[in-house]
């Protein structure tokens, strides 16, 4: 991993592109593109629960929704108050 | 658009159903919870492989709404039969917008019509004639040329309907265009009434007694300093006439009766084209023709299809001797339409019949005094130096 991460730096890659590692991109409190495999843990209107590789991502808002769930990526969308790592 | 499900799902382990469709890589999309159920959206190929991950983690799944164009598709694929008729009647009316529906005259007697549409007919205003080779200027004339109670013609398209709009000449007593210079002369005896002499100087007052042929208004005048001016004289002479009309009936008459069972035929029309539903007849020798026609109209407006339906009578000679009241009877039928055509300028003062029988005929004489314009224009040539 460390060796990936090195590299990453030396080419001055995006983060997690030779890692594997998810990453996370939030948009104005609206709309947050998780990038990479992951899982729903819970799916609510006020909380939605991701697994991702690196841990589990608790969005924390309102009329949360996943607008898009595929083999790598996950699109959460709604009014975020919160984003917590557990 | 592609095909698209919205689904809900309940009840069972919903985010272990959402992590299985995950991984057998069947991606969704608006995934949003509504109180116990989830509600989501598939592309219509991946929504037949929930069943079997709903199953594993005992969710429900149910289809809320199909969506995109796909699912239109589909359904027309099933009605092959409507969409090409559809495209059919789509193509039929982008042809027929272009050509004549219905030729509908105004203006004229409808009586008279027939002569008129059928002269305009040959100009291009037909049914299922072609609209943009319509050439309104050359029609007028050719109208007016060829139609001599015609003074203007006009047609107005509406639409597909061809309204030909004609205007008749009424006068009693027209001008004629060719004459230059002309006298009225008596066309019949007559004791004169009324003299209404437009043009040129009249010939007779009122209470002279005239016979055929006899001058009354000429086209020339004379100036204060003697000098002959020639021109044109038109007018009206009304004048007490005698005149006599009489009709034969022969007793003895032929007559065509129907025999045998009438033949009937069908035939479509369909832009002036006659398309016959049933096989061709052999017309008998003589027969009585009636064709009904049944024309396919949205609300007012005709359309160019209908079916016309023809009855052929057979009809057979008859020899046949009339009483002398059917005798009567038809040559007083005969007068009144003679009477009609030739006393219609007239009117008609006194009328007194006669009738006699001989030689196996029925004649009525009817002799009449009528008041009518005897004045005919008849023009006059001027040699040059007389």
């Amino acid at each position: 991993m460390r060796v990936r991460q090195r590299m990453e730096r030396l080419l001055e890659l995006p983060e997690g592109s030779l890692t594997g590692e998810s990453r996370l991109e939030i948009y104005a409190g609206r709309r947050a593109v998780m990038d990479g495999r992951c899982r729903v843990l819970d799916c609510e209107e006020d909380l939605i629960r991701l697994h991702t590789g690196g841990g589990v991502v608790c969005f924390r808002g309102r009329e949360l929704s996943i607008a898009a769930f595929s083999s790598h990526s996950a699109v959460v969308e709604g009014r975020l108050c919160a984003v917590e790592f557990e | 658009m592609k095909a698209a499900v919205e689904w809900v799902a309940e009840g069972g382990m919903l985010p272990e159903f959402l992590n299985r469709l995950h991984a057998v890589g069947i991606a969704v999309g608006g995934v949003r919870r509504q109180g116990e159920s989830v509600r989501a959206v598939t592309s219509a190929a991946d929504y037949k492989r929930l069943r079997e991950a709903a199953r594993r983690t005992g969710t429900r799944v149910r289809i809320h709404r199909k969506r995109g164009w796909g699912f239109r598709v589909e359904k027309w694929k099933k009605r092959r039969g409507i969409a090409v008729g559809a495209v059919l009647a789509g193509w039929l009316l982008w042809q027929l917008s272009g050509r004549i529906w219905a030729v509908i005259p105004s203006g004229i007697d409808p009586t008279q019509s027939g002569e008129i549409l059928s002269a305009v007919a040959k100009m291009g205003v037909d049914i299922g004639q072609p609209i943009d080779r319509l050439q309104q200027r050359e029609i007028t004339l050719r109208a007016i040329h060829d139609l001599r109670q015609v003074i203007a013609l006009t047609v107005n398209m509406d639409g597909c309907i061809a309204h030909v709009d004609v205007v008749e000449d009424n006068t009693n007593h027209p001008l004629s265009v060719d004459i230059k210079l002309s006298n009225l002369v008596a066309v019949r005896d007559g004791l004169v009434l009324q003299t209404e002499i437009t043009k040129g100087k009249a010939a007779v007052q009122s209470g002279e007694g005239v016979t055929a042929g006899d001058l009354l208004a000429t086209g020339s005048s004379e100036t204060i300093r003697g000098m002959l001016i020639y021109g044109r004289a038109a007018g009206a002479v009304w004048a007490r006439t005698k005149r006599e009309l009489t009709v034969e009936v022969p007793l003895s008459q032929t007559v065509w009766l129907p025999s045998g069972q009438p033949l009937t035929y069908a035939t479509v029309s369909l832009l002036g084209l006659e398309i016959p539903l049933t096989s061709p007849l052999q017309r008998p020798e003589a027969y009585r023709q009636q064709v009904d026609s049944d024309r396919l109209t949205v609300g007012e407006l005709p359309l160019p299809l209908g079916i016309d339906r023809t009855v052929l009578t057979p009809l057979a000679a008859t020899t046949r001797r009339l009483t002398l009241a059917e005798a009567k009877q038809q040559a007083e039928e005969t007068l009144a339409e003679k009477e009609a055509v030739e006393l219609r300028d007239a009117t008609i003062e006194k009328r007194e019949l006669s009738s006699i029988c001989e030689d196996g005929v029925f004649r009525l004489t009817a002799r009449y005094i009528c008041v009518e314009n005897i004045a005919e224009e008849r023009p006059v040539t001027v040699v040059e130096g007389s």
